[in-house]
């Protein structure tokens, strides 16, 4: 498996590369083409909120693989002005477009573990990851390519 | 984007580049656009029909099998990406829909508390009475901020301890009470919140029993929240719960004073 992917995102355009490595990294892990379109559009969403919030940022995706899982850890970080309430950010409902539910909260749902640590002036870092359980045959499969 | 037709054109074209090139950059305008159609409360039953049509319209242009497989397949990973937006909307309407049903079960719970409260305050058994409305009020603190334990605490060393018996009960119980008698102390209304991570508690906040005319009767305090950390809304509840009780405690005492006026109204001053 390859070693993590970062990607700078200093404008709208590096949301592209973000999703498109965020989606090959998915796939190659073995996630489905559903679970690869919510961890591309998570991955939109923490981007998008780095051009608009912070001006710049980094992204980083680490692929990690386990023995009875699989899963793709992501990384957003940015040295913006932080968020002043995390609660309200999060709290189903608020979001920049009105309260419909996107924005980190709506991330917050697509994945399977979330995390925001924020300081004001100093910047917000959100993580998260996603997993899936690998089931027997697919332990088997990955057992045999190891030996070869 | 303010109109269907702007949409259903947008839509077309971002997803005939799409058919043609393949490449993520159509892939971020299908997500864009699905974006604007959750803002612009565009029905998913008019993105599913308009999609069809225009799959259906590009597959019959196909001049192979291979060619109207391939178009078939990315219109479907275009699809996905325009109703993905949608996703995270449908699961916020989950939660808010839990939250819901969760303030609503809570409402009720305080009602039947008020009307329970009430009856145990004029209670004809006075020995009995200020026991049962201390066991009200910290069974249901306890219920309702979801915490391991409730301490009820009234001057005069009646205490009322609500939770699942444990190995570390004793410790808890010591705890409780050495926090109880902290807070009896304080005259100030405002609930005290603390978390001490250094004990066998994971959290806990109080509030004092104080009667409307300023008689204090004790403290209420919860501890061990089953999940989380106590949050500003079990604050509240706490305080108003506080309130309940002492109001009950407070009409027991009339109340046992109007039946045995030789009696010293309680709490003992």
């Amino acid at each position: 498996m390859s070693d993590e992917v970062r990607v700078a995102v200093e404008s709208d355009e590096d949301m592209l590369p973000a999703r498109a490595e965020a989606r090959s990294l998915a796939l190659r892990l073995g996630f489905s083409r559903t679970d690869a379109t919510l961890i591309a559009t998570a991955v939109s969403e923490v981007a998008r909120n780095i051009v608009v919030h912070a001006g710049c940022g980094e992204i980083t995706m680490s692929p990690v693989v386990e023995d009875g899982r699989y899963g793709l850890i992501v990384k957003a970080a940015d040295e913006g002005s932080g968020i002043r309430d995390i609660d309200a950010a999060l709290e189903h409902g608020y979001a920049s477009r009105g309260g419909l539910g996107l924005g980190l909260s709506g991330v917050r749902r697509l994945m399977d573990e979330f995390d925001v640590q924020s300081q004001i002036d100093c910047g917000t870092t959100v993580t998260m990851a996603k997993w899936r359980v690998r089931d027997e045959l697919e332990r088997l499969r990955e057992k045999r390519r190891r030996s070869v | 984007m303010t109109s269907d037709t702007a949409f259903r054109s947008a839509y077309a074209s971002a997803l005939a580049a799409y058919l043609l090139d393949g490449d993520e950059a159509a892939l971020q305008k299908a997500y864009d656009l699905g974006r604007d159609a959750v803002s612009d409360e565009i029905s998913l039953l008019e993105i599913g029909s308009l999609h069809h049509e225009l799959l259906a319209n590009a597959v019959s242009r196909g001049t192979s099998a291979a060619e109207r497989h391939r178009m078939t397949r990315a219109a479907g990973e275009f699809l996905l990406e325009t109703l993905s937006p949608y996703e995270m909307v449908a699961r916020g309407f989950v939660d808010a829909r839990d939250a819901t049903l969760f303030e609503r079960k809570r409402a009720v719970m305080l009602r039947q508390l008020s009307t329970l409260l009430s009856d145990a305050s004029l209670a004809a058994d006075a020995a009995g009475q200020y026991e049962e409305v201390l066991r009200l009020a910290a069974d249901h603190a306890r219920e309702l901020t979801s915490a391991e334990w409730c301490l009820v605490a009234i001057r005069d060393g009646i205490e009322i301890l609500s939770g699942d018996a444990k190995d570390d009960a004793a410790d808890a119980r010591r705890h409780l009470v050495t926090l109880s008698r902290e807070a009896a102390v304080r005259s100030d209304r405002r609930p005290a919140v603390a978390a001490h991570a250094d004990d066998s508690s994971c959290g806990w906040i109080a509030a004092p029993l104080t009667a409307l005319d300023g008689t204090e009767y004790g403290s209420i305090h919860v501890a061990d929240k089953a999940a989380g950390e106590f949050t500003e809304a079990d604050n509240a509840l706490l305080v108003h719960i506080a309130e309940m009780t002492a109001a009950a405690l407070e009409r027991a005492s009339i109340y046992e004073h109007a039946r045995s006026p030789t009696k010293k109204r309680y709490p003992s001053r």
